[in-house]
């Protein structure tokens, strides 16, 4: 019994190092689940070429929760664009998104009553958009940089 | 019964009086989201059951209503529901990231425009299962469907009729939406953006293209995501003066606007650059064409005036 104790418990030590290093890499965002993104973020590696309407970008699609999240990057393999459906109650938090850009001055860019609604944070040459579109249990929401988005 | 164009030079929506719990009520008449939400204080007493179970709904402006669901005695046009029907009881209406815009709070409560909203979808379009549209606890034929015909842009009088005839429907072309489930009790739920418009925009790209589409009374303007049309997102937020659009629904309507100067809201404005993944045609159809909902048969129909 006291021999199976202890084998127990050097098991249980031995695995500590991986727990610490997974939470570590989640932490540091590397870790599938807890993977945020934001505009301007650099594209992670495993970025897949993609079909968005005609256009082919290279992208990653995650699940968090309720929320499915595409994000695409520019030629400079950083991210300009992100699109979330959400089936939360509450819309997605531009917060989450927007990174540098949310500290921006905001401006109304159109309001759709109950439908939409479209800001735009915007500083000198750099700007980005905010659009919300549904009700809870079905949001669309995307964040777009001007600044960043390839140039046609 | 009458059916009331309210608003002012920023948008136009329709007003509906209803009675809940006793009390009579405007609310506004929604046929893209699905059940009764009422400001409490405007709900009578009569028959009113308040649960204690939370109800929160946010729509896409970042208008949210918070209250609880409640059970009450529903009548539209003096014919009551053969029972009473599940509301969200409202009390308190705020703006989510209300520093950073407006939304439409001030649409809703005692001395605005409405009391509440109408939510006629035929499909599940509340984040509560409980929640659809109290129209189908009408009795007999009430409950078969409705009709929406509006007075038009210039009027603010139109009619909204309760129960599908031979008669009434008389004129009117149907489409058939796919039945995708039911609700608790049964009632089907009808998909009811499956329909494919076909969409035109003048020196564009996008010529008879196929996109489906919502028919959204509660949405006081046409608003398109021209990407879902095969199309890059648009330079301005709206279509230009002297911009002609179409939506054809083969054997249902042809409907075309030629974009006014100046652009007027809720007749010729059709934002472009939404994100949502249907299109959705709002008020300004309703002002041209009179729209019956099949709510038992899942289908819907259009007479051009």
């Amino acid at each position: 019994m006291v021999g199976r104790g202890l084998k127990t418990g050097n098991s249980r030590l031995r695995r500590w190092p991986w727990v610490w290093g997974l939470l570590l890499l989640c932490w540091l965002g590397l870790g599938g689940p807890g993977w945020a993104v934001s505009l301007g973020d650099p594209l992670p590696e495993w970025a897949q070429p993609m079909q968005v309407g005609r256009q082919r970008l290279r992208g990653v699609e995650q699940y968090r929760g309720q929320d499915q999240i595409r994000a695409y990057g520019n030629e400079a393999g950083r991210v300009f664009w992100i699109q979330i459906r959400s089936h939360s109650e509450l819309p997605p938090d531009y917060r989450e998104y927007l990174g540098e850009y949310q500290h921006f001055p905001v401006e109304v860019v159109e309001v759709v009553p109950l439908r939409a609604r479209r800001l735009c944070f915007r500083q000198g040459d750099r700007s980005a958009e905010w659009q919300v579109v549904g009700m809870s249990g079905r949001f669309q929401a995307e964040a777009i940089s001007e600044d960043l988005a390839p140039q046609p | 019964m009458p059916v009331r164009t309210l608003g002012n030079s920023r948008f136009k929506l329709l007003g509906l009086n209803v009675e809940v719990a006793g009390a009579n009520a405007e609310l506004l008449l929604d046929t893209g989201s699905a059940g009764l939400r009422i400001i409490a204080t405007a709900a009578g007493r009569f028959g009113l059951e308040r649960t204690g179970i939370p109800s929160t709904v946010t729509f896409g402006d970042g208008t949210q209503f918070i209250g609880v669901l409640a059970r009450a005695p529903f009548s539209i046009g003096g014919i009551p529901s053969r029972e009473p029907v599940t509301i969200q009881l409202i009390d308190r209406i705020t703006c989510v990231d209300a520093l950073v815009a407006s939304c439409s709070e001030n649409l809703f409560g005692e001395g605005r425009p409405f009391a509440g909203i109408l939510g006629t979808s035929l499909d599940e379009r509340s984040p509560d299962r409980e929640l659809f549209s109290p129209l189908t606890r009408l009795p007999g034929n009430f409950r078969s469907g409705y009709i929406i015909q509006t007075g038009g842009f210039n009027s603010t009088q139109g009619l909204f009729t309760v129960g599908l005839t031979a008669a009434n429907t008389a004129g009117f072309n149907f489409r058939q939406f796919p039945q995708v489930g039911s609700f608790p009790d049964g009632t089907p739920i009808w998909r009811d953006e499956a329909l494919q418009v076909a969409y035109s925009i003048s020196n564009t790209s996008i010529q008879n293209t196929l996109s489906p589409t919502v028919f959204d009374s509660g949405s006081s303007d046409i608003f398109l995501n021209v990407r879902l049309l095969g199309a890059a997102p648009f330079s301005t937020s709206t279509l230009p003066p002297g911009a002609e659009w179409r939506a054809v629904l083969a054997g249902a309507f042809d409907y075309r606007i030629r974009v006014g100067f100046p652009v007027t809201p809720s007749r010729d404005r059709i934002f472009v650059n939404g994100n949502q993944g249907a299109q959705l045609l709002g008020m300004p159809l309703f002002f041209n064409i009179d729209v019956a909902f099949d709510v038992e048969g899942g289908r819907i129909g259009f007479r051009v005036r």
